[in-house]
């Protein structure tokens, strides 16, 4: 316990009076951290900008990819009608396919077309939104970063 | 916090901080002052959410011995009193010596047993509050004092 109490004082000591000398002096090091501290703050608004602006990309390819679908909803019994009068003429018809050899004759399955004609109606307006939406955002994210460029 | 508020806060502390790192890193004064530099912007970048003025020193510290762990998992800073006793100028950068052989000694403990050493000795922080900032039990930091003094006496005394 005594010498517990002995290097206690015996290192008190030795570290109250410990004063190194430091790298460089405080002036200076305070100069280069405000340095450092205006790096940080111009990244931080850049990161702000650019998320704002990526925000303001999401809204509008949003926009875009509804508008298109309610045109294509709106078209819809339009195209529907026609795909339906393609696919009735498809129902056990018989397609040839021409190959390097010869004629091949490969008669479709019976199935209800007109179901199947639909439902890839509606895949391919998803798809053309989707790509709408996509193109849209590339577009305005790109001139995003343009304009941040300049 | 503010920025002029921070700057005012490491203004008061950056003279402590980094006389600690020095002992920290064993008389390093380079790479303490790289790592107090990494502190405070580790810190800036994180003091929109803190709003204890009064607990900023004892953060600062946390996170530099945060940084100063994570800076020691490529490099060893454990040297042999033998060695430490060879080191020419260019490496020990305290040029009068005054302190190489305490460096030395520091060298020795572990990263935690230093630390706590430190805190307690040169900073006197309780064990409570070595505890808070090393994320340790305060067994653990009592236990890491009572080893250290046993190992700067017995390098010292020689």
């Amino acid at each position: 316990m005594e010498d517990t109490r002995k290097d206690d004082e015996a290192l008190r000591r030795l570290f109250g009076e410990f004063d190194p000398e430091l790298g460089s002096s405080s002036r200076s090091f305070m100069a280069g951290l405000q340095r450092r501290m205006e790096g940080v703050e111009i990244v931080r608004e850049h990161t702000v900008s650019i998320r704002r602006r990526s925000r303001w990309a999401c809204v509008v390819s949003a926009l875009a990819g509804f508008l298109t679908g309610v045109v294509l909803t709106l078209l819809y019994p339009l195209v529907s009608g026609w795909i339906d009068h393609l696919a009735t003429s498809a129902d056990g018809s018989t397609v040839w396919i021409a190959t390097g050899v010869g004629l091949n004759d490969w008669q479709l399955p019976d199935i209800n077309m007109t179901m199947m004609a639909q439902v890839l109606t509606l895949l391919l307006m998803v798809a053309v939104v989707v790509l709408v939406s996509m193109s849209t955002y590339n577009a305005m994210a790109g001139r995003a970063l343009l304009w941040q460029r300049r | 916090m503010t920025r002029e508020l921070f700057v005012a806060h490491v203004e008061g502390t950056q003279k402590a901080l980094r006389r600690f790192l020095v002992a920290l890193c064993c008389g390093d004064t380079q790479r303490a002052d790289d790592l107090a530099q990494e502190t405070f912007v580790k810190a800036y970048l994180s003091c929109d959410g803190f709003n204890s003025p009064e607990k900023f020193n004892a953060w600062i510290f946390r996170i530099a011995y945060n940084t100063f762990l994570n800076s020691q998992r490529s490099r060893r800073c454990h040297v042999a009193v033998d060695e430490a006793y060879s080191l020419e100028a260019a490496e020990c950068a305290d040029g009068a010596f005054r302190y190489q052989e305490l460096y030395a000694a520091l060298g020795q403990l572990s990263e935690s047993e230093r630390m706590s050493v430190l805190l307690y000795y040169m900073e006197e922080y309780s064990v409570k509050e070595i505890s808070e900032v090393t994320g340790a039990g305060t067994d653990a930091v009592r236990q890491h004092l009572s080893r250290a003094r046993r190992r700067l006496r017995g390098i010292l005394a020689g």
